[in-house]
């Protein structure tokens, strides 16, 4: 379990500040037995708000709660401790007993194998679930006709799922969710079994629907790339916790724990013995002394390492910069003298691996004119930041 | 704990929530009605299963309470009875050792080798439905009897020239090898599932990681090949050897004539005595069933302790397939062959000697005609008589037997839980114990007073429905499991209750796998000897009981128009599935 300072956390956008949120997690828990009787606790303790209109992304590896999480919320799974309010109606609620059944929840799913039924023709596939909720068929045929031609898919109406694409499935898939015009949808990796075009195509349609019809969106995925696209909010999970929360600009640039920097985006992390403190304006920065000498990180608030704990710091690879050797104009612990090893082209930008004394980096440079491997250079990183566990 | 947002603005009990009562019981009742069914269900089965075996085993060993041994001492100081056992091990061990090599080589060679041919995948493992046992065996005794064998008149007429003299030979199917022969055709197909879909499943990638590394064909055969597929080659023996020491129909018909005499065929004897010599007989059902109780647990020791390698995701029938070049088609013309043995060969004979006025070596062209068929199908044969019984039965019995294990399914799949196991074991049970086994237990049980059911259909509605219950569930639960948890989460996200879910997506998506299992139970509940040999009358005739007593009667011809009959029906049936699931297959896409 990991512990956050409370100000490096970004509260939910809130349009209208007295606006109750539409998804309120509270203490939720469960726990699965597994075959020789130990348990393990796929969730512990979460709690989570989402507001209307928001779209919140659950990241993370395989095994760290997302989907549980989210399969709680939609009533597949039955948590054994906590409370769980959608649009302001218990459904959950482990004190009183409560527990809702998925359909009356009122709420829509995306799937990540699609779950289109195969005996079903698009059209029925798409009206089931008004006619589930016992809407008149001249009303769910407006609808359903409606959401067809918004999502471009009118012409495969009397097709069956098995004569479609992937990412045609997966828009049948998008079309039955909102049909019912839901306040919250939940996705559960809906985009992994696509190829990458048509994953970042379907994305965008994700995003514009959300966008478009206003419903809250709880989505799942393991992709980072795919959670800095479309999140308002990313909530990082790990062993069923909640790590970090925030929007990808506050969680890329201040990750603050070498689990959350190490998953979103690249790294460079070391540790070393913290030597000094001090402030400069309204920064806090501390010398750590490392495998390429001293370096200097911001300190995060509260942070006060005493000389001589340890302290891990990294820097992100496009922080870095190869400056020529001769430069040494850097504050205290910002530069070091370092040995291109090698020079990678990757179109946008240089990838560099470099080596200061037995360590080598990753670093980045929008200038793609390549520096040989082998020259020397002085590496300049002013952006460390001090990581905990 | 994280705090993630401020606490929400209203306190969440306040809010207004529907009274969870209501919801909560309504949703309760429907479940309590289905589980009540359901436990019902399980109840009777229970019974079914477990009284009469159970009572049989009192009132034989424990008549008056105290252990009675007297069964035992009968039976095995009877040196028939010694000789029979060796007999039947003889039979098992070798027609199952015969049939695990020649399986196993089809299997292999259709799925790993370029001498695959997709037919032969489809056909072979449905062979045992297309012919009933019974019928293959008075085929291959019309074909191969060293008198009158059509084969052998053949065979004498072609070699005659060539010096062969006598009018025996050369093949004589009332012999040890030809009852090894009859066993090991039968036992072939059982053999060539389990392989088949062993050697299917297996990655390649290992075998191929063996053979980059430098080890030969041979050595990798030994060291990774044969170690991988050991599971399925235990399960492929288990299997051999329950069935090889369960069916009755084989020893019945080519044992006997070749005074071979084995277990099953023991205990028909001992029952068919006035008075029946029925502590005996159960003595004799208890040995057999020990034995496929012991072949069954030894499978499932094995599968426990699996830690073979199977696929992984996305390799499936990947993997180059070995080129054999010329011997391609020698190894394909081995697989047709032995198809052509197993099923056309036989049924050609019966039908040859359906067409005549009796048995005979000498066909003469003008003696042909149906009058066999007609009197076979006539208003008042007992024939017609029993084959209708045994239609009607298997309408019945396979509708009842996918319905209660259908309903046993959902409920128990939808939730974990005491009546799940017991529902599970109850249902698998009757695979341990030999049909034979369940008609004896079934007749002492349900015979007589109370329930007074000697010689009436319902008993061996009973018997069937209780003997094929393993494949019933087998069936249901495939049918369930394919369905898939996400279609039935999506469903009732999507607002369906679980009565919705079952209507409108599971049932119609398990329909396939359930007519297939209707239809698998009917044709084996139609052609059921083992245990209606003991539970059919003349009075309750069924198809089985007739093909019995024909033989003992000696109207051969007869026989082999029944058999005809029988076989004819059983392959349209069995087409049927395969047709069936093939386009269910196509129109569904892969699931």
């Amino acid at each position: 379990m990991v512990s956050i300072p409370a100000t490096e956390i970004s509260p939910a956008p809130a349009a209208d500040p007295k606006a109750r949120p539409r998804v309120v997690l509270t203490n939720v828990t469960k726990r699965f037995v597994r075959r020789d009787g130990t348990s393990v606790a796929a969730l512990h303790d979460v709690s989570l708000d989402v507001a209307a209109g928001e779209f919140v992304v659950l990241l993370g590896p395989s095994g760290c709660g997302k989907t549980t999480l989210l399969r709680c919320v939609a009533g597949l799974e039955r948590p054994d401790a906590g409370e769980i309010i959608l649009k302001n109606r218990t459904v959950f609620s482990a004190e009183r007993g409560t527990y809702l059944p998925p359909e009356e929840r009122d709420i829509s799913m995306m799937f990540q194998t699609y779950a289109l039924w195969p005996h079903m023709t698009v059209r029925k596939n798409i009206a089931y679930p008004l006619r589930a909720r016992k809407v008149n068929a001249e009303e769910t045929n407006a609808r359903v006709e409606r959401i067809m031609s918004v999502m471009e898919i009118k012409h495969l109406a009397d097709e069956y799922p098995a004569q479609l694409s992937g990412g045609q499935q997966q828009r049948v898939g998008l079309a039955r969710s909102l049909v019912t015009d839901p306040d919250v949808v939940v996705f559960d990796e809906p985009l992994s079994n696509l190829d990458a075009r048509v994953r970042k195509r379907l994305r965008v349609e994700v995003a514009q629907m959300q966008r478009d019809y206003g419903f809250s969106a709880i989505y799942v995925t393991h992709d980072q790339e795919e959670a800095m696209h479309i999140a308002d909010r990313i909530v990082m999970m790990q062993d069923g916790g909640l790590v970090r929360v925030g929007d990808s600009r506050s969680i890329y640039e201040r990750p603050q724990s070498r689990y959350v920097a190490g998953f979103i985006g690249s790294f460079n992390e070391f540790k070393g013995t913290a030597v000094e403190t001090y402030s400069e304006g309204s920064t806090t920065y501390v010398l750590v002394d490392t495998s390429i000498g001293i370096v200097r990180a911001t300190l995060g608030a509260g942070a006060d390492p005493a000389s001589g704990d340890e302290v891990w710091a990294g820097i992100r690879p496009e922080g870095l910069r190869l400056l020529p050797a001769s430069d040494a104009t850097g504050p205290r612990g910002t530069q070091w003298p370092a040995q291109v090893v090698r020079a990678t082209f990757l179109g946008t930008h240089m990838e560099y691996l470099v080596r200061v004394g037995e360590t080598v980096m990753e670093a980045w440079s929008g200038d793609t004119a390549a520096l040989p491997e082998g020259s020397n250079v002085t590496l300049s990183g002013l952006d460390f930041v001090v990581l905990t566990r | 704990m994280t705090q993630v947002d401020e606490k929400p603005v209203v306190d969440a009990s306040s809010m207004n929530a529907p009274p969870p009562r209501a919801r909560w019981t309504s949703v309760k009742t429907r479940n309590s009605l289905f589980a009540v069914f359901a436990v019902i269900i399980t109840g009777i089965i229970l019974a079914l299963v477990i009284y009469p075996v159970g009572a049989m085993l009192v009132r034989i060993y424990f008549p008056s309470g105290a252990f009675n041994s007297g069964a035992f001492s009968d039976v095995f100081s009877s040196s028939g009875v010694h000789k029979s056992m060796i007999n039947t091990l003889i039979v098992v061990v070798l027609s199952g050792a015969f049939a695990l090599i020649i399986g196993a080589l089809f299997a292999w060679l259709n799925e790993r080798t370029d001498a695959t041919l997709g037919a032969i995948g489809a056909i072979l493992p449905l062979v045992p439905f297309l012919m009933p046992p019974i019928a293959m065996s008075a085929g291959w005794i019309f074909l191969a009897d060293p008198r009158t064998g059509t084969l052998n008149v053949a065979l004498r007429a072609l070699l005659g020239p060539l010096g062969y003299g006598g009018t025996q030979g050369p093949l004589n199917i009332e012999s040890w090898p030809g009852l090894i022969y009859v066993y090991t055709i039968y036992l072939v197909p059982f053999v060539y599932v389990v392989l088949s879909s062993a050697f299917r499943s297996i990655d390649p990638a290992l075998e191929e990681a063996s053979r980059t590394s430098g080890a030969g064909l041979l050595r990798t055969i030994r060291l990774v090949a044969l170690p991988t597929l050991r599971p399925a080659i235990v399960s492929a023996a288990v299997l051999a050897v329950v069935f090889g020491t369960s069916v009755v129909s084989i020893p019945l018909l080519v044992g006997t004539g070749a005074k071979i005499d084995v277990v099953p065929v023991d205990i028909v004897h001992l029952m068919q005595r006035y008075p029946p010599e029925t502590d005996q007989a159960v003595t004799l059902g208890l040995l057999i069933s020990i034995i496929v109780l012991a072949a069954w647990s030894l499978q499932r020791r094995t599968v426990k302790h699996n830690r073979h390698a199977t696929i992984g995701s996305g390799r499936i029938g990947s993997g180059a397939r070995v080129r054999l070049g010329k011997w391609r088609w020698i190894a394909r013309a081995a697989m047709i062959v032995y198809l052509l043995l197993v099923s056309v060969l036989p049924f050609l004979a019966l039908a040859l000697v359906a067409l005549q006025p009796f048995w005979s070596p000498d066909i003469k062209l003008s003696d042909l005609s149906f009058d066999n068929f007609t009197a076979l199908l006539g208003s008042d044969s007992i024939a017609r008589q029993s084959i209708v019984n045994s239609v009607v039965l298997a309408l019945i019995g396979a509708t009842v037997g996918m319905a209660v294990v259908v309903v046993l399914i959902i409920y128990t799949r939808e939730r974990s839980g005491r009546l799940g196991t017991v529902s599970d074991f109850v249902t698998k049970v009757p695979a341990g114990i030999p049909h034979i086994v369940v008609g004896v237990a079934f007749l002492l049980a349900f015979a007589g007073s109370p329930f007074g059911l000697y010689g009436t259909p319902l008993l061996l509605l009973l018997a069937y429905i209780t003997v094929y219950l393993p494949q019933a569930s087998v069936a249901a639960g495939a049918a369930y499991d394919q369905v898939g948890r996400a279609v039935v989460e999506a469903s009732r996200v999507s607002g369906a209750d679980q009565t919705r879910t079952l209507l409108k997506v599971q049932a119609p998506l398990m329909l396939p796998g359930i007519v297939g299992g209707w239809t698998l139970l009917f044709v084996l509940m139609a052609g059921e000897l083992n245990s209606s040999v003991i539970l059919a009358s003349p009075t309750t005739p069924v198809v089985g009981f007739i093909f019995l007593s024909i033989w003992e009667n000696g109207t051969y011809s007869q026989l082999a128009a029944l058999g005809t009959i029988t076989s004819i029906v059983s392959g349209i049936l069995v087409s049927l599935i395969v047709l069936r699931s093939r386009i269910s297959a196509g129109a569904m896409g892969s699931q």
